[in-house]
């Protein structure tokens, strides 16, 4: 990172960069932050500062993380980013922490000596060693790649060759760093066991404390204030913490690259992340579906005047038109029903069909559901109850249904239009989830046509591929034809990606 | 109106109104305050979501505007409407005027011309019926809005609501733009029925008002049930945090709780016992809201214990997040335990 003179004049500097490391981190960890979320960032930590840690994190989470399934992510953003950094030196917050701080600067950072300056954040001095390797020819300096990989020093004969220490530079070297840690390595066992090792291991966390420190002691209203002559960091204080930012950032950066190396630190829980997707996928569907139209248009402000009812209405006030109506079709809201099913064949997808179901009841206005493998069975309330995976399994020990049965559609379908028409109606529309794999048992695609004629609008989504369709068993070229839409989705993404269609196909 | 210091201030302004906060809380208020940005707020209904914004009107001083969202409101009566009976008493009077006018122009171009250079003033101010975000927009000292459960309303009203929370003004195509004349705190509610649009939530501070603390629970109860004993108190609000680590449709929430513990109160002073043990069953229909909820509390609570969650509990969280993180066949963990049911289950299916 370039710092130019004009941006090392502004006191604030610092505040910037570590907005847009954390802004970046979060971005790591899944938290969608956009630029302006940056900006409310840096404006939190000009206001709320970094001394309550606590205080901090509640505002900066009610700033970024908009979402459930973002929380753990800016949780664990934070906790790197602020809590790595040595609480000891900000705990004691009553000494001047400026003076404090002013005075640990030149001992962490001589820019003059080369040597220290590389192993002040240590990425440097590797980065060095690297560009040796690669930059000179071997046989020139007799390097061994199997004696020692650790104490090649800036001091060797090399050091005076010319090797970018800039970030950029920097955090390529980094990543080589961490191979050649692991190549150190005799065992198999101890790749995996301390990947991160060479990164967290070889970072000195100190001058992000110091940073913090400085964070502390900045005083926003002062800096607001205008009249803080007495308080400017003088120009070679504010060199140093320049350069401190920078060397910072590039720790960071290293720091941010670390764990996806690392699985134990990876972020666990795919379940949260899948119902996080089936969310927002049925919410784009939803959104872009409409109910059928109302059966009486209600009156609005804007619209259509409706000349008649308006002239009926004006006869109370001798022909003049106070209330004038006026008329504007609007749909209905959505009403759904979902036929999941849970056989044997779709297994694999069940979970995925049973969310999507959970997460549409959880969205539309009235939605119901019908879980079924060879016979219908309404299982809205076992759905209802409670939530998350344990409903699932609700609906699967319902008694009526049989898990062991062969699915058969067109037992269902017609189940469903003798026993469950109550279910059925013109101002439903119906997404059926499922294969369509009849096992050799009549298809009754009539019964789905039948169906169709019934409701609203019908869509299908199936796990399988178009090209598995003309199989025997297979009778979803055959039910494709009664459907307004079929849909090809495996899991949420997917689903995602044909939100739009199958929205627009059930409007 | 008053600026709050910090959070502390903040927190000890709305403890006076009755309205305990904890700290994480307070500081995310402060800040919407300081910021002037819109804090949205999530959580499930009865957790002073609401309270919050009265309290904060009340502690900072200023005037509460709310506008209730529910479906099919519009911007008629969101923003603005015009007073059209009022604009045609104003036109009805305007004629006879004019028919005297117009009697001194013995050309009809004239007449129009006439006509033409008048300002009626039909498309003013006063003409306008105020809706609640206008009214905010427009009101000379600050005041604090309030737009409840702006999840009720559809995803248009959300988009213009952007325009307002982000740019504080309103266009009125016939008299132009109005600035915020002070600047509104502006507080929405979600009860989180429906996912709100990005745009939105982009657009505010977010944070989600749940379930608090057994100490705070008992604060706030006592705080605005000042009738309620202590130790009654202690008792429901026990009770209310069983009741929600049970799997309900609606947990009971703070405002349930409170309502419970007056009853409780009303009814030991019958009974002249202090202990809630007796009157459980109408503190159930206090704090439930659904039958089949309050059935499932009373078996659980009995000591029998729901066959239907009993093979959930059975399975291992550690297994789960194993199986799960193998997305090739993810419903393993929702079958297991139950592969040799079938038959049995068949059999009851057939039956019916």
């Amino acid at each position: 990172m370039r710092v130019s003179d004009l941006d090392a004049r502004r006191p604030a500097y610092p505040l910037d960069v570590v907005a847009a490391v954390f802004a970046r981190l979060l971005r790591h960890h899944g938290v969608a932050a956009s630029p302006a979320e940056t900006i409310e960032i840096r404006r939190v930590l000009g206001l709320v500062g970094a001394r309550d840690r606590d205080v901090l994190r509640a505002a900066l989470r009610a700033v970024c993380a908009k979402y459930a399934h973002e929380q753990a992510g800016f949780d664990r953003a934070f906790d790197a980013l602020f809590l790595t950094a040595g609480p000891d030196t900000v705990s004691d917050g009553s000494p001047p922490l400026r003076a404090q701080f002013a005075e640990s600067l030149p001992a962490a950072l001589e820019i003059d000596d080369e040597q220290q300056l590389a192993r002040y954040a240590e990425y440097n001095e590797r980065a060095a060693e690297v560009g040796d390797l690669f930059d000179t020819p071997e046989a020139d300096k007799g390097f061994n790649p199997h004696k020692d990989d650790d104490d090649v020093s800036m001091t060797s004969a090399d050091a005076d060759l010319s090797v970018d220490t800039g970030a950029d530079s920097g955090r390529r070297g980094v990543t080589y760093t961490v191979d050649v840690d692991r190549a150190a390595t005799a065992t198999v066992g101890d790749l995996s066991a301390n990947p991160g090792a060479a990164v967290s291991g070889s970072l000195s966390w100190d001058d992000p404390a110091s940073i913090l420190a400085w964070l502390d002691a900045y005083d926003p209203h002062r800096a607001y204030g205008g009249d803080t002559a007495d308080e400017q960091l003088t120009e070679a204080q504010l060199n140093r913490l320049v350069e401190a930012v920078e060397a910072f950032v590039a720790a960071l950066a290293q720091a941010v690259e670390a764990p996806v190396d690392d699985p134990s630190d990876a972020p666990v829980d795919p379940t949260a992340a899948h119902r996080a997707e089936i969310d927002l996928a049925c919410h784009e569907v939803l959104r872009r579906m409409r109910g059928p139209a109302r059966p009486r248009p209600r009156e609005r402000a804007g619209g259509r005047l409706d000349l008649r009812r308006t002239v009926r209405g004006s006869m109370r006030t001798e022909g003049v038109p106070f209330h004038l109506v006026v008329r504007s079709p609007r749909p209905d809201r959505v009403r759904l029903l979902v036929l999941a099913d849970v056989s044997l064949s779709v297994r694999p997808v069940t979970a995925f069909t049973l969310r999507l179901a959970q997460a549409m009841h959880g969205r539309a206005h009235r939605c119901r559901v019908v879980a079924f493998v060879d016979r219908p069975v309404e299982v809205t309330q076992q759905l209802l109850a409670g939530g998350g995976d344990g409903a699932l399994a609700r609906v699967l020990a319902h008694p009526a249904v049989d898990l062991e049965a062969s699915s058969d559609y067109g037992r269902v379908f017609d189940e469903m239009l003798t026993d469950h028409a109550g279910l059925l109606d013109a101002r439903t529309s119906v997404l059926v989830v499922g294969d369509g794999r009849c096992n050799g048992l009549p298809a009754r695609a009539d019964r789905l046509a039948d169906l169709r004629r019934r409701v609203h609008r019908l869509a299908w989504i199936t796990p399988e591929p178009e090209r598995y369709w003309q199989q025997a068993t297979c009778a979803m070229p055959d039910y494709a034809e009664a459907c307004d839409r079929v849909v090809v989705a495996r899991d949420g993404a997917q689903l995602l990606d044909r939100a739009a269609e199958l929205g627009h196909a059930l409007r | 109106m008053t600026a709050f210091a910090d959070s502390a201030a903040l927190k000890d302004a709305l403890r006076r109104h009755d309205y305990i906060a904890d700290d994480e809380f307070a500081v995310v208020v402060h800040l919407a305050t300081v910021l002037d940005r819109p804090l949205l707020l999530e959580g499930p209904a009865g957790v002073g979501k609401t309270e919050l914004a009265k309290a904060l009107a009340a502690a900072g001083g200023r005037k509460l505007v709310r506008l209730q969202c529910y479906e099919g409101l519009d911007d008629s009566r969101a923003l603005y409407e015009w007073d059209y009976a009022k604009q045609l008493l104003h036109v009805q009077m305007l004629r006879d005027r004019i028919g005297d006018r117009l009697a001194a122009y013995p050309d009809l171009a004239d007449a129009s011309r006439f006509l033409a250079e008048q300002d009626f003033g039909l498309y003013s101010e006063s003409f306008l019926a105020v809706r609640p975000l206008l009214e905010a927009v427009i009101s000379p000292e600050p005041v604090v809005l309030l737009v409840d459960e702006v999840d009720r309303t559809e995803e248009s009203m959300e988009a213009l609501l952007l325009e307002i929370l982000a740019e504080r003004q309103i266009t009125i195509p016939e008299v132009g733009t109005f600035t915020a004349r002070s600047a509104p705190w502006v507080i929405l509610t979600s009860n989180d029925t429906r996912e709100l649009s990005a745009a939105l939530k982009r657009r505010c501070l977010h944070y989600h008002v749940g379930y608090p603390t057994p100490e705070r629970e008992r604060e706030i109860v006592t705080a605005r049930a000042p009738e309620v004993p202590a130790a009654t108190a202690a008792e429901v609000v026990e009770f209310a945090r069983t009741l929600r680590e049970m799997p309900l449709r609606k947990s009971p929430s703070i405002s349930e709780v409170i309502d419970a513990a007056r009853a409780a109160t009303v009814l030991s002073a019958h009974a002249g016992d202090g202990s809630i043990r007796h009157v459980r069953d109408v503190l159930l229909a206090a704090l439930l809201k659904y039958t089949g909820d309050v059935t499932l509390a009373r078996t659980r609570l009995d000591g029998a214990p729901d066959p239907a969650d009993e093979p959930v509990a059975d399975v291992p969280p550690a297994e789960r997040v194993t199986v799960a993180s193998r997305p090739a066949n993810t419903t393993t963990a929702v079958f297991r335990g139950r592969g040799g049911g079938g038959r049995d289950t068949a059999r009851v299916g057939a039956r019916r």
